[in-house]
């Protein structure tokens, strides 16, 4: 497999980066190839059309997002799901970068 | 909290953010008044400089040795105008940009179609009036109030409709000029563009003329006096914005991004009100509006929405729970720069029926507080632009180029934030127990 890159998505980028850093800790504990990055909502789609996507995760607070994102995308084939609540709310890096590879396996 | 009826409206709330959010013009606006902070941020920083720099009554100037920084002052006013007083030449072409881009066009000229059919509709001159009573002409000229906030309105609605019309034409084969093949495909794409524009800036400059020939004033006027005004003073009226305050609290209180889904009705209306605030502030002016953009920030959204820097203090104040505890201090530091989505899905006040009182409440409270305290004149106006990130105490000083008055009363209501939250942290206190055996 080539290596995984994985979105984050909330509304300007800036929770969501906390996120990323503890996902960052995870892969690296885990000896993963995988890059997390997050971007807000207003480019994340524009950014998905061009460039490599294996995994798109929303942020719960727009999760109504998630019908768009799906739809605007649909050509491209990547997985998209909404970050459970809980583990965002947590900052659980782990769980959250389960629900990715999960999703990536698919 | 597992009664029906909260249930059901929840899912009706979550329907509507779904269907609104997904509204091409909403996705549009939002994203144009994303891309515009830039701008009214260089103005902010011109502006504050002018105010610190060069101003001969409130900056460095006034000492003697310094008051040749007052020649400079020219250098900010210039900044000031073209971003401050341009604001809606810069709205219109990034909201024909973005339409273009949600209708699948390709590039940036629908932007500079958006730009034209707005400039069209209005008069190349202005008519003057001197100190001894006569009228004058200028010609060759665009007034000011089509370029600043107060056109803005008319100019969205220019841009979406002649990009509408755009992408429409673009779509009729009948009007595209044949080439033969022969042509290569980049001079024949290059001309496709070329009978859309010409119809499309003619009607909107006929649109123009005829309201202006039939009422006898200009669009912009006309649209701006009947729509955006009265609008203006509903949201900057207190109960106006705590409505939208309200709206926007019960919306993360199910977990959804409040700001989100008031965003396209509070940026227009709020950043042209801080943005009036700087012109007026620049020129030397009484500055007009109470409520903008960071009255928003300063007084009710202080460690993000809810005010919950004030839960952050209560808990580390009386919280007996260990896992209140935990997320407190993960969200501390975020919390500073107003960022509490880890409070919000963590403690969780999403979907909490103790915190979600205070949290509904406080803002209301707060921006009543800062709204009476700048009506009365203890706290002054917010001047300048600051990006919500920026920290309580810091945003309140830079934001009215730095009035204590209003830095004590975003203490003050960070103050009465705590105590509001204080009782319902106890309460959750007691509810600790149960809690945790349900999770299990």
């Amino acid at each position: 497999m080539s290596e995984m890159n994985i979105m984050l998505v909330c509304s300007a980028g800036m929770s969501t980066s906390m996120l990323v850093s503890a996902m960052k800790k995870e892969i690296k504990n885990m000896e993963l190839e995988a890059n997390v990055f997050a971007k807000p909502s207003t480019e994340a789609i524009e950014y998905a059309e061009t460039e490599e996507v294996s995994v798109l995760l929303l942020g719960p607070q727009v999760k109504f997002m998630e019908s768009r994102f799906k739809e605007s995308l649909e050509g491209k084939n990547i997985p998209i799901a909404v970050i459970d609540s809980r583990n965002y709310g947590t900052m659980n890096g782990k769980k959250v970068l389960q629900q990715a590879l999960d999703l990536a396996n698919k | 909290m597992g009664s029906k009826i909260v249930e059901k409206f929840v899912e009706i709330l979550n329907k509507f953010a779904e269907k609104v959010n997904n509204l091409k013009y909403i996705i549009a606006i939002k994203n144009t008044f994303a891309a515009l902070l830039p701008v009214i941020i260089t103005g902010a920083f011109a502006t504050l400089f002018s105010s610190v720099l060069f101003n001969v009554d409130t900056g460095l100037a006034q000492i003697d040795a310094l008051s040749f920084l007052a020649e400079f002052k020219p250098i900010a006013d210039v900044i000031s105008y073209f971003t401050m007083n341009f604001l809606t030449i810069y709205v219109v072409f990034l909201l024909g940009f973005e339409v273009a881009k949600l209708n699948k066009l390709k590039g940036i000229f629908p932007g500079i179609v958006a730009l034209m059919s707005y400039l069209v509709m209005n008069p190349s001159f202005i008519n003057f009036v001197t100190d001894d009573g006569a009228s004058i002409q200028i010609t060759n000229v665009l007034g000011r109030q089509y370029t600043n906030t107060e056109g803005l309105f008319l100019g969205m609605f220019a841009a979406i409709l002649s990009i509408e019309l755009y992408t429409w034409f673009g779509k009729q084969d009948r009007l595209k000029i044949k080439m033969p093949d022969s042509v290569p495909e980049t001079v024949s794409t290059s001309f496709s563009a070329l009978v859309p524009t010409i119809l499309i800036v003619t009607v909107m400059a006929t649109f123009g003329f005829a309201i202006e020939a039939i009422t006898g004033m200009y669009a912009s006027d006309i649209i701006y006096s009947l729509v955006q005004q009265p609008l203006q003073g509903l949201i900057q009226g207190l109960p106006g914005i705590l409505l939208l305050m309200l709206v926007a609290q019960i919306f993360w209180v199910i977990g959804l991004h409040g700001m989100q889904m008031v965003r396209p009705i509070r940026e227009p209306l709020l950043l042209a009100a801080i943005v009036a605030n700087t012109t007026a502030f620049q020129a030397g002016e009484q500055i007009p509006n109470i409520v903008n953009m960071p009255f928003w920030d300063v007084f009710m959204t202080f460690g993000g929405s809810g005010g919950t820097l004030g839960l952050l203090i209560a808990i580390f104040l009386v919280s007996k729970r260990d896992d209140y505890r935990q997320i407190a201090k993960l969200s501390f530091v975020p919390g500073l720069f107003n960022i509490n989505e880890p409070l919000i899905y963590g403690l969780p006040i999403m979907l909490n029926p103790i915190l979600a009182i205070p949290f509904i409440i406080t803002p209301l409270i707060t921006g009543t507080i800062g709204y009476f305290a700048i009506s009365v004149g203890f706290a002054a106006r917010s001047v300048v632009m600051v990006p919500w990130p920026v920290p309580a105490i810091i945003n309140a000083y830079i934001s009215t180029a730095g009035d204590i008055g209003a830095v004590i009363t975003q203490i003050f209501c960070i103050i009465v934030a705590v105590l509001i939250y204080l009782p319902f942290v106890k309460v959750a206190n007691r509810t600790v127990v149960s809690e945790v055996e349900a999770m299990d």
